[in-house]
């Protein structure tokens, strides 16, 4: 029992128990009676182990309100005052610069070791600039299915992002500002290295990791279904 | 078929590399209208070349500033005329968009006349992050392939020939070209060492940007060239002892050794020391040639599982609904949701499961210490400090020895060792912990501290001790203080049958400690330095 509650501390610190930071918990992890004791806290408290040859990780249930992020401290990340229109900006941020390291539909999900910050920007003003398009050709938007439109929200955005200048004197207005806050609200959980005088993003292993073992399961997807639910389409 | 389309797919691959460099993707106008006809083409090769060296002289880290100075030094051949500004952009075009694709891969379509149109991967360099997070440039396979192939003999007899070449040197007396030739058996060995290091990470974070046919090529190309090698260069080290007895004998005879002869000496022992530095690191590139199987093996079986694994269509389950979310209200729950999955877990302050493990102390004491100065904040520098302490008290203690063993280079024992340092000012920081007696057992388990060897291994260094024993940072350590490690090249150690015991006392508030250690005594043998 001492060593499993060992293990659920370290990971309760860092989220992870590895192989070269951790190794005496990561081999006492292997060990059949501890894992199971771990099982019964992972049922119990609500969380995930997700196990990679190399780390073992906990991951919070979606549910868990003990151990989940607190909303309070993912908006510290943008803004004391953040608007919801923002934390929408930046969660849509993040999940473009997921999908465009791991949106690999084959087995090999993983599309690139790093990615320039202006090729994320230049991805964001296409996939925006395609919801202000679409917005302003009025035949499409009579036509579309519900999962084929932009929903108001999007298309606010949308215009918010065109209005916000490449460049600027005061460069928390700019698009390459709110990139970059994304970034480094990843950075700040050991998921992303932002390098090269802040050009260049790199996944950390415990993001490959996590991504490749849990995130992009298809078990998940109802999971995602129910997420949206209320709110999507 | 036709016989001469035997290998035409790999001939292709030539093609296709010339391709990624010519027909470039990505492209920039803005940059590309600074140059005139096939200028860039020139100056992307030469970036190309520039890496191959870096890669293989190994004691400079390639970077983009380093390529960026490459360019602005053979801009003003080409009187482009080019500023710093421009030169930056250029370097990061080159490499980021043109040589790495921004990434992602670059394929070229090549026919197989065995199995029709097949996609050949172009990988002309690699990168890692170095310890300062600044990412490091080195030629891969393919591209030692491709640059070897335009100017250098066929990669495959390169070895071999550097070898050949310094056989003939050292039997015509060349001494002078043959510690060059020497230096390059080094290189080259060192090459394969990174590229097998750098298979190891590539196959480590992904093993699916390896191909069965990168291993196989490496692995092969590795035994091939140990196999081949050791019994030669074993051949070419009795040459030359052979050529250091006859030095001998002819300085017996004149009684005095000429200039001539002084410098052939030194060469002589400069070849010497390459050619043990190249077969040492045959062995090292032996075992580890057998650890990777084992790595790579492991991975491949975690992979064909995980390619059982079905993955959604992220693009369609997550951006698409987020582009047509309708409730705004709802966007705080489904990031949370999306996001709190992959964030460190934080723990609801008052229901901490991380209190069960805090020092425990009375209620209203916890209260006091959470409106005044919070007991949070101090355990960080504690902690550090505590590091540091360690760190330090670890290189005084190798200091000491190699001290030690300078003086009593005939060899001597733990106990007389202990009985010398138990004496200076530092002791007590020694007794802490007992760091003194784990570092003593981990250097039993290590059986020899051999500077040369750990020269080799610099990259291995880490600077930044964890406060945990680290012979390369105690190695490090030392360094500064004595460049050449008080003349020891190595000092072996082995256990003794007698049985040391080792009494010490401590004064803590006021009470004494008497504490008793026994354990076998341990020999140190030492050599110095040539």
């Amino acid at each position: 029992m001492n060593e499993a509650l060992k293990i659920f501390k370290r990971l309760l610190e860092n989220g992870e128990v590895n192989d070269s930071n951790d190794t005496e918990l990561f081999l006492l992890f292997k060990d059949n009676k501890i894992r199971d004791i771990l099982q019964q806290f992972e049922t119990e408290l609500e969380f995930k182990l997700v196990e990679t040859p190399h780390a073992v990780y906990m991951v919070p249930d979606i549910e868990n309100d003990v151990l989940c992020v607190s909303m309070k401290s993912i908006r510290e990340g943008i803004s004391q005052n953040a608007r919801l229109l923002e934390a929408y900006t930046q969660c849509y941020i993040i999940m473009v610069l997921l999908f465009m390291f791991y949106g690999g539909k084959n087995n090999d999900p993983k599309q690139r070791p790093f990615l320039l910050l202006r090729d994320l920007t230049d991805e964001l003003d296409k996939r925006l600039g395609d919801a202000l398009k679409w917005e302003n050709t009025t035949e499409n938007a009579s036509e579309a299915t519900l999962e084929e439109r932009y929903s108001v929200n999007f298309s606010n955005i949308a215009r918010e992002w065109a209005d916000k200048p490449v460049y600027d004197e005061n460069r928390r207005k700019t698009r390459s500002f709110i990139v970059i806050t994304a970034c480094k609200l990843l950075e700040k959980e050991k998921l992303l290295l932002i390098i090269d005088e802040e050009r260049e993003i790199r996944p950390t292993q415990k993001l490959d990791d996590l991504m490749f073992y849990y995130y992009l399961g298809e078990q998940r997807v109802s999971e995602i279904h129910a997420l949206f639910a209320k709110g999507g389409y | 078929m036709y016989e001469f389309l035997t290998g035409f797919y790999e001939r292709m691959e030539f093609i296709a590399v010339v391709d990624s460099i010519v027909n470039r993707k990505n492209k920039n106008n803005e940059i590309e209208d600074l140059f005139c006809d096939h200028e860039l083409d020139n100056m992307i090769m030469s970036v190309l070349l520039f890496i191959m060296e870096k890669t293989l002289l190994e004691d400079d880290d390639c970077t983009i500033d380093s390529i960026s100075d490459f360019l602005m030094n053979t801009s003003e051949i080409y009187k482009n005329g080019l500023s710093q500004n421009q030169i930056e952009m250029l370097s990061r075009y080159i490499v980021k968009d043109i040589l790495q694709n921004k990434g992602e891969t670059r394929t070229y379509n090549a026919m197989d006349f065995g199995g029709g149109i097949k996609p050949l991967r172009i990988r002309l360099i690699n990168d890692k992050l170095n310890n300062n997070n600044k990412v490091i440039f080195s030629l891969s396979d393919q591209g030692y392939n491709f640059l070897f192939r335009t100017k250098e003999v066929d990669k495959e007899l390169g070895f071999t020939m550097e070898e050949l070449k310094l056989r003939e040197l050292i039997k015509r007396k060349n001494y002078k070209k043959a510690v060059e030739q020497s230096r390059e058996l080094v290189r080259m060995l060192l090459s394969k060492r990174n590229d097998l290091n750098r298979f190891e990470h590539s196959l480590k974070s992904s093993i699916f940007s390896v191909d069965v046919a990168e291993y196989e090529s490496l692995i092969n190309d590795t035994h091939g060239i140990l196999e081949q090698e050791y019994q030669i260069m074993s051949d070419i080290r009795q040459m030359i002892d052979l050529s250091k007895k006859h030095l001998r004998e002819e300085e017996l005879s004149r009684g005095f050794l000429d200039n001539d002869m002084k410098t052939a000496k030194a060469e002589i022992s400069a070849i010497s020391k390459n050619i043990n530095n190249t077969i040492n690191f045959q062995r090292i590139l032996i075992v580890k040639l057998v650890s990777l199987k084992t790595v790579y093996l492991e991975i491949l079986k975690e992979a064909f599982s995980q390619q059982q694994v079905k993955r959604f269509d992220f693009e369609k389950e997550i951006l698409g609904r987020l582009e047509s979310l309708d409730d705004l209200a709802r966007i705080s729950d489904i990031r949370k949701g999306l996001l709190s999955t992959l964030f460190m877990p934080q723990v609801d302050e008052s229901l901490n499961l991380l209190r069960i493990y805090d020092r425990q102390s009375k209620l209203r004491e916890l209260m006091e210490q959470q409106t005044g100065y919070s007991e949070d904040e101090t355990v960080p520098d504690s902690a550090t400090q505590r590091i540091e302490r360690k760190n330090f008290a670890y290189v005084l203690l190798f200091q000491s020895l190699f001290e030690f063993a300078q003086l009593h280079y005939e060899g001597f024992t733990l106990a007389e060792f202990f009985e010398n340092i138990r004496k200076a000012l530092n002791f007590d920081l020694l007794k802490e912990d007992r760091l003194i007696y784990t570092a003593m057992l981990k250097l039993y388990e290590y059986e020899i501290i051999d500077i040369d060897q750990w020269k080799l291994m610099t990259e291995d260094i880490s600077p930044e001790g964890n406060g945990e024993f680290d012979l390369s940072f105690c190695l490090y350590s030392i360094e500064k203080t004595s460049k050449n490690f008080y003349g020891i090249k190595s000092i072996r150690v082995t256990k003794s049958d007698d049985i040391y015991t080792f009494k010490t006392q401590t004064k803590s508030q006021d009470m004494l400690i008497n504490e008793t250690v026994q354990m076998n005594d341990l020999n140190f043998e030492v050599i110095l330095s040539e």
